[in-house]
């Protein structure tokens, strides 16, 4: 359903190019979630950014191609993305504050997503009332979509602004405009991260919910490596604008073959386990400015490098089982 | 190519420090545990408690504009931290969780006198803290300090990591600019930063090392206590491991007692002794860290650890989804404060009485009507 093929996107700055995203290869099929799990300045929401075509100002997509249903995103106009945008794939941005606009009413901002796309004009007969009543539709619609992803009384809050509604509700009414046009992929930018634990797991329940019953293909991107391996089927870690490792959620957290993923694995406390002393990696995420081509960006930080790590650039290698691995070690 | 790199990096392992450990002996030199026997209480656990909380309450009465003065009705008080009896004994963590707002932070802010309590005593080495004279409050604002959440704020982006630890030194009675550098640059390396770091700014450090310096000005006091406000949960996952571990190391050699706030349950879990669980300005639950995390008895507590995604399989349990949210500390509810969102509400004696506290033999407490019924 989505493929991405060697997607680089750079941007360009007085300090040089930055590549942000680096030769990113993703696929994703239908009903299916993947989790973008890394680093803050990895990349993971660059990616997501490039795949919606909003890339922000200095960001040039240098190459690659992205697939959506047969046909190349890169390759359309403005307009027709903005077509795609929130009515084929929608997007979840972390901090659902500053995704709603606050001066509007919850509801209308639900309903402008189905407004803009156009999806009630076909039920709404003709006559003198033919606004009224295509609104009268828009809003009942909305009405079920605030009850299908929990929020009570929708009748109600329907006409409250975004500072009434709790964190936790915030983001429920945002999955609800990402709903509306029912959208057969989401892409979901740190969803939880603003929120306490026990609202998070309301909304991974929920975000699960629909992922069940509509059959909506997931991005989930994360830091956390636990919330990733309870959520997702599949599992991309990224490390410096690229993907090092790529597999089954249980292969690669069982059996993570690159460094980086080890370290991050030994680097994370765990409930449930035999206390020990944590093992961080040393050093911090590299300044992305003054990588240098061809090598691997994890090469200072690696305990298995080897000199060979910095001569050939690695490619993603198959190490069996849909488990790819981006590393020297098993080129 | 890779050695400059390396160059940069701070030291992997700390070096063996021969001045760090005599600053260590001077600190407990300087100490003298006084025995305090608390009921018991302490020696059941062989230890004294060095700080120890009675009824601590802090309240915020929110201000009233014109109009609402003028229509009258009650006054609004956020029960930020509403009578908190806590003890926290000599070289122990004591992890604080709970969700924001249920003021965990403001807790371990006011126990500093940050924020000055609205009712309570806070008795910190068997002195209550407001019958102290000048000199004594001083010597106690020294002997407990903070690490805040925020690196990125928390620090003056005008002065240099000089000037910065120089003022805490200072604040300790060190005003010799010699001895100051001296001890400086004992520090720094102590917190895995270099001597090469002494002139420059927080905005040349990442966010961990940043949380270093936060850590370094803390240690430049020679606390006894230090209260860790979400020490790391402004840093990256490979990062906050490095800060874990660092305080870890420095609880060892410094014998500091914490109070480690954080939201992040499996952070808690790695690092503390004994666990509270906070709830709306109140302690629902306290025990010892296994204890807690095998046999929560709260609903609360249960609801929460229910919810920590888990990497291994076998640690996940089926997840209890609490209904609603956190209501706010505003005229919070009635009785027991978490009877709204609770699954083993008992009727009335719920909504009506606030629970209490109550310990068992193995000094795992618990404030729920549900469990001290059964």
């Amino acid at each position: 359903m989505l493929a991405i093929e060697q997607l680089t996107m750079i941007y360009e700055t007085k300090r040089g190019r930055v590549k942000a995203v680096n030769k990113v290869d993703l696929s994703l099929g239908t009903g299916e979630i993947l989790g973008l799990v890394g680093e803050s300045g990895c990349g993971k929401s660059a990616t997501l950014l490039t795949i919606l075509g909003l890339v922000p100002y200095p960001g040039k997509v240098t190459g690659g191609r992205i697939i959506f249903q047969g046909e190349d995103l890169l390759q359309k106009t403005p307009a027709e993305l903005r077509k795609i945008r929130g009515k084929e794939i929608a997007m979840i941005f972390q901090d659902p504050m500053t995704t709603l606009n606050p001066v509007f009413k919850v509801g209308e901002q639900i309903r402008e997503s189905l407004q803009i796309h156009g999806l009630m004009n076909e039920q709404a007969e003709g006559g003198w009332f033919k606004g009224r009543k295509r609104k009268e539709s828009e809003v009942d619609r909305v009405y079920q979509l605030m009850r299908e992803v929990g929020i009570p009384s929708p009748e109600k809050r329907y006409f409250e602004y975004p500072f009434q509604f709790s964190g936790g509700m915030q983001q429920r009414a945002i999955i609800a405009i990402a709903l509306a046009c029912s959208a057969q992929l989401l892409l979901a930018d740190e969803p939880t991260t603003a929120l306490d634990v026990t609202i998070q797991a309301q909304i991974l329940e929920l975000l699960a919910k629909i992922n069940r019953e509509r059959e909506t293909a997931m991005v989930l991107v994360t830091h956390n490596l636990a919330m990733a391996a309870e959520f997702c089927q599949r599992i991309a870690v990224m490390y410096a604008g690229e993907i090092v490792e790529q597999g089954p959620t249980d292969e690669v957290l069982e059996k993570p073959k690159h460094p980086y993923t080890q370290g991050l694995l030994r680097s994370i406390p765990r409930i449930g386990k035999v206390k020990q002393k944590l093992e961080p990696i040393p050093g911090t995420v590299p300044d992305l400015a003054s990588l240098e081509d061809g090598t691997c960006p994890f090469y200072p930080r690696c305990a298995q490098a080897q000199p060979a790590c910095l001569e050939d650039e690695c490619t993603l290698e198959d190490v069996g089982g849909g488990h790819w691995v981006k590393c020297a070690l098993y080129n | 190519m890779a050695k400059i790199l390396f160059g940069f990096l701070p030291p992997l392992s700390l070096p063996p420090m021969g001045r760090g450990q005599m600053l260590a002996k001077t600190l407990t030199k300087t100490r003298d545990p006084v025995a305090i026997c608390d009921g018991g209480r302490g020696q059941t656990l062989g230890k004294t408690p060095l700080v120890e909380l009675r009824g601590l309450k802090k309240h915020y009465v929110l201000k009233k504009s014109m109009l609402e003065k003028l229509a009258g009705g009650r006054e609004q008080v956020v029960k930020a931290v509403d009578g908190v009896d806590l003890q926290i004994f000599n070289g122990e963590t004591l992890g604080l969780v709970g969700e924001s707002g249920c003021g965990k932070s403001t807790l371990g802010r006011t126990i500093l006198q940050l924020h000055p309590p609205s009712a309570g005593d806070i008795i910190f080495d068997g002195k209550p803290i407001h019958d102290l004279k000048r000199e004594e409050r001083r010597d106690f604002c020294r002997q407990a300090q903070i690490i805040f959440q925020n690196p990125y704020s928390s620090l003056n982006p005008r002065k240099s990591v000089r000037q910065i630890l120089a003022l805490a030194l200072r604040a300790r009675g060190l005003s010799d600019p010699n001895l100051q550098e001296e001890e400086i640059r004992l520090l720094l390396p102590r917190v895995g930063l270099s001597e090469a770091h002494i002139d420059r700014y927080p905005h040349q450090f990442s966010g961990g090392q940043r949380q270093r310096i936060g850590v370094a000005r803390a240690l430049a006091l020679k606390p006894r206590f230090v209260v860790a406000d979400e020490p790391v949960s402004a840093l990256d996952v490979s990062v906050q491991a490095q800060i874990i571990n660092l305080l870890e190391e420095l609880q060892a050699e410094f014998q500091l007692t914490y109070l480690f706030v954080a939201h992040d349950l499996s952070v808690i879990h790695h690092i503390s002794d004994r666990v509270a669980v906070m709830y709306l300005g109140k302690i629902v639950e306290i025990a010892e860290t296994e204890e807690l995390f095998n046999d929560p008895r709260h609903p609360y507590t249960q609801a929460l650890l229910s919810a920590i995604p888990r990497v291994d399989k076998e640690a996940r349990s089926t997840r209890i989804l609490l209904t609603g949210t956190v209501p706010t500390p505003i005229d919070s509810p009635a009785g027991c404060a978490f009877h709204p969102r609770c699954f083993k509400r008992k009727g009335r004696i719920c909504e009506e009485q606030p629970p209490d506290l109550v310990y068992d033999s193995s000094w795992h407490g618990v404030a729920c009507h549900a469990c001290q019924m059964l």
